[in-house]
């Protein structure tokens, strides 16, 4: 009898009839002696009835002639010029416009080509060369201004020098506000000249590689630029301009979101960034930063830090004053401002005909910016709300259930609180935190002990890239490994990870110096299916890695609702 | 017109057909398929102004097709993973509403479709799409017969098991 496999690779054209009476009798064979394949059997026959269908639909019959005399047009007309960035193009949409608006289009555009780019063969190049240029850059120096927390213009200053130092002021004169990163530690000097000190983590390496995947999940991202509502790159002569409109989180249409970066033809870098927002329907242009002094060196005092001189500890209070200076990073050398909320969270609410236009029936979207967060959600129940908003575990009620569209935005380093303060105010409800025992699992990854080579780079970068449920793509460069390993399992749909509950650990007991968990490692590889245990097995290939699970009961904190007191 | 485009022009008249076939199986819109059309003849034309030679037109402008209509149907389909029912549920008529939730459902396959592995879905268009038979789709693609087959299976699965997901959510 056939195997399994043979059985799978058979089936659909058994289904469709398309086999030779042996081959029949061998799936009717298998059938009756595996009645559980009749499950996928069924599963196939529903689908194959619906591309049976796809496959008898025909196109309109004059469609044909209409698209063939268009094309013909096209190919009768003489080449336009093409500017040297876009020559690499191998060929760019014409858009199907009448001819005479076409060349007064050209005639008027001779300054400056700007075509939207649907073919992003040609930019991937010259984008992943930027990308690879930026990653052997060891210092460089960024001037100009952004909008500040208060919306007000005001001047930005940042020197990053490789692989994890970098050094900011914002702001001039007295009041002018520094930021200072290097390995292990961030200090902060304020308005007032306050200067606070706080430790960070191992896997917290601000760094240039850390710019880098952000120039790369941006503009190099193929997918990046698929999703975006429009990508546009203009010859400016001595600078190439490529600008991204962002699209909507949830939904059809474009964000309030632009981002340009003038990148020097020559030498393949950045010159310039801007970020642009709509507020309010007006685009407000919320940065603009100028790239110079490219691997020149960076006197030491720039990045000094005085240990005897007295610091304060960032505490709870602290962290909200100084929630914009913690958010600022290499990246913000790309994202260095963003419209804060004037109130302590901004609450807009969408109506249906909204939600209805933008083709969304349900669903809900994040996003972090410069120390702000954006929360949108469509027809989301109220608990499922304040579970994304808090952290917390809303209990089960009729009210937990009531489904809301609205998007909250608030600065990241509110206290959850707060953040739900206005909300729950706008819905006349109160809340009691209360606790309830739930159980937890704690993954705990090991390692056989093996040594881990080298990183062979020398800036931390990752990259991932794919969908939920469908096979990813990962890239990993000199970065931490509890990183890689969190990464990874974060992405996989199917791991049952509780992120309010459950944690993820990384045991070792070996030598402290050998501890493969303090190791910068170096990971690419792609997945089929998106599956742990397909991603599992290249952790344990490569590093030796092993997962065990234990369960234990918890008691953690819960969220009752009801309505208001009077 | 030049020699390139005369040559353009006969791969137009041979393959335009198939070309508008496959756009319009992926992506039944016609102002879609009539750019998605252009698209894939000017590259051709482009690819051989410079002087290269494609060796099998028939599977490079098949393969150039589809994928210029998947990327459109990625597009449109961005990150809203529901698709937009209320049609259905404002039609009175049982007949129109069943042909409205069929069309729903068969835009559901090409959606997902189009997030299905290179491969797969390279062979899973063929096969259910163009209807080409398993040793020419291998031939095509260059691999063995039950590489194909293997890939049709597993993309036929993955549609399926995607298709039971009513409810999904987004985080960037």
């Amino acid at each position: 009898m056939i195997d399994r496999t043979q059985f799978e690779n058979n089936l659909s054209d058994y289904i469709r009839g398309e086999l030779s009476a042996d081959e029949h009798r061998e799936i009717d064979a298998y059938l009756n002696a595996h009645p559980e394949a009749l499950e996928s059997l069924q599963e196939l026959r529903e689908i194959l009835g619906l591309t049976a269908q796809i496959h008898a639909d025909k196109p309109p019959a004059n469609l044909l002639q209409e698209a063939r005399s268009e094309l013909l047009d096209q190919l009768a007309e003489p080449a336009p010029t093409r500017s040297r960035i876009l020559s690499l193009i191998p060929r760019l949409r014409l858009p199907r416009l009448p001819q005479t608006a076409y060349i007064s289009g050209l005639a008027a555009s001779i300054a400056i080509v700007a075509v939207t780019l649907l073919w992003p063969g040609s930019s991937s190049e010259v984008l992943a060369d930027m990308i690879q240029k930026w990653k052997q850059v060891t210092s460089l120096r960024i001037e100009g201004w952004i909008i500040d927390a208060e919306g007000t213009r005001t001047p930005y200053r940042q020197w990053l020098q490789a692989p994890h130092t970098f050094r900011a002021e914002i702001g001039a004169g007295d009041r002018q506000r520094t930021v200072l990163v290097v390995p292990g530690q961030r200090q902060i000097r304020d308005r007032d000249g306050i200067l606070y000190r706080e430790p960070l983590p191992d896997d917290h390496l601000l760094s240039l590689g850390q710019a880098a995947s952000y120039l790369s999940a941006y503009y190099e991202s193929e997918r990046s630029r698929e999703h975006a509502h429009e990508f546009t790159e203009e010859d400016l002569g001595e600078t190439v301009r490529y600008t991204l409109w962002h699209s909507r989180g949830l939904g059809h249409g474009p964000s309030d979101f632009k981002h340009q970066i003038d990148v020097d033809p020559n030498t393949q870098l950045p010159l310039a960034t801007r970020v642009f927002q709509r507020v309010d329907g007006q685009w407000l242009q919320m940065s603009e930063l100028h790239y110079s002094d490219y691997d020149r060196p960076i006197p030491p005092e720039t990045f000094q830090i005085d240990p005897e001189e007295e610091t304060r500890p960032i505490d709870a209070e602290t962290e909200l004053a100084l929630w914009f200076e913690r958010a600022i990073s290499p990246q913000s050398a790309h994202v260095p401002a963003v419209h804060v909320p004037v109130a302590e969270v901004d609450l807009e609410w969408l109506d249906s005909l909204t939600v209805k236009s933008r083709g969304v029936r349900a669903g809900y979207h994040r996003g972090a910016t410069a120390g702000v967060a954006r929360q949108e959600f469509v027809d989301y129940p109220l608990g499922e709300i304040l579970r994304r908003m808090t952290g917390h575990i809303v209990e089960d009620s009729p009210l937990a259930e009531k489904k809301l569209s609205l998007i909250a935005t608030f600065k990241y380093a509110l206290p959850w609180q707060r953040r739900i303060q206005p909300l729950l105010a706008h819905l006349s409800l109160e809340y009691q935190l209360d606790e309830r025992e739930a159980s937890r699992t704690r993954f705990i990854f090991t390692q056989d002990g093996r040594h881990l080579p080298p990183s062979r780079h020398r800036f931390s970068f990752s990259r991932v890239k794919g969908n939920l449920d469908m096979g990813y793509e990962f890239n990993f460069e000199r970065t931490p490994l509890p990183s890689v390993i969190s990464n990874i399992f974060n992405n996989c749909p199917d791991t049952a990870f509780d992120a309010e509950l459950d944690t993820l650990e990384y045991a070792w007991d070996g030598p402290p110096e050998r501890n493969p968990f303090k190791r910068e490692v170096d990971l690419e590889f792609s997945t089929s299916s998106g599956d742990w245990e397909e991603s599992y097995q290249i952790l344990r290939e490569n590093f030796g890695i092993k997962l065990s699970q234990t369960a234990e009961t918890i008691t953690h904190p819960i969220l009752k609702l009801r309505p208001a007191q009077p | 017109m030049n020699p390139s485009a005369d040559h353009t022009r006969d791969i137009v008249d041979r393959y335009g057909d198939l070309v508008l076939q496959v756009a319009w199986r992926v992506l039944p819109d016609a102002d879609e398929v009539k750019d998605i059309y252009q698209e894939t003849f000017l590259q051709y034309h482009a690819v051989v102004k410079r002087g290269e030679t494609i060796h099998y037109p028939k599977a490079w402008l098949c393969r150039t097709a589809t994928n210029a209509a998947f990327k459109r149907q990625r597009q449109r389909r961005r990150q809203s993973l529901f698709a937009d029912d209320t049609a259905l549920e404002n039609h009175p008529d049982s007949k129109a509403a069943k042909e409205i939730e069929q069309n729903l459902l068969l835009n559901q396959v090409r959606q997902l479709a189009a997030e299905l592995p290179e491969r797969q879905r390279q062979v899973f268009v063929l096969r259910n799409f163009q209807g080409m038979p398993f040793a020419e789709i291998a031939a095509q693609l260059d691999c063995t017969e039950q590489t194909a087959r293997a890939s049709e299976y597993k993309a036929l699965k993955k549609i399926r098991a995607w298709m039971n997901d009513s409810w999904k959510e987004t985080e960037a």
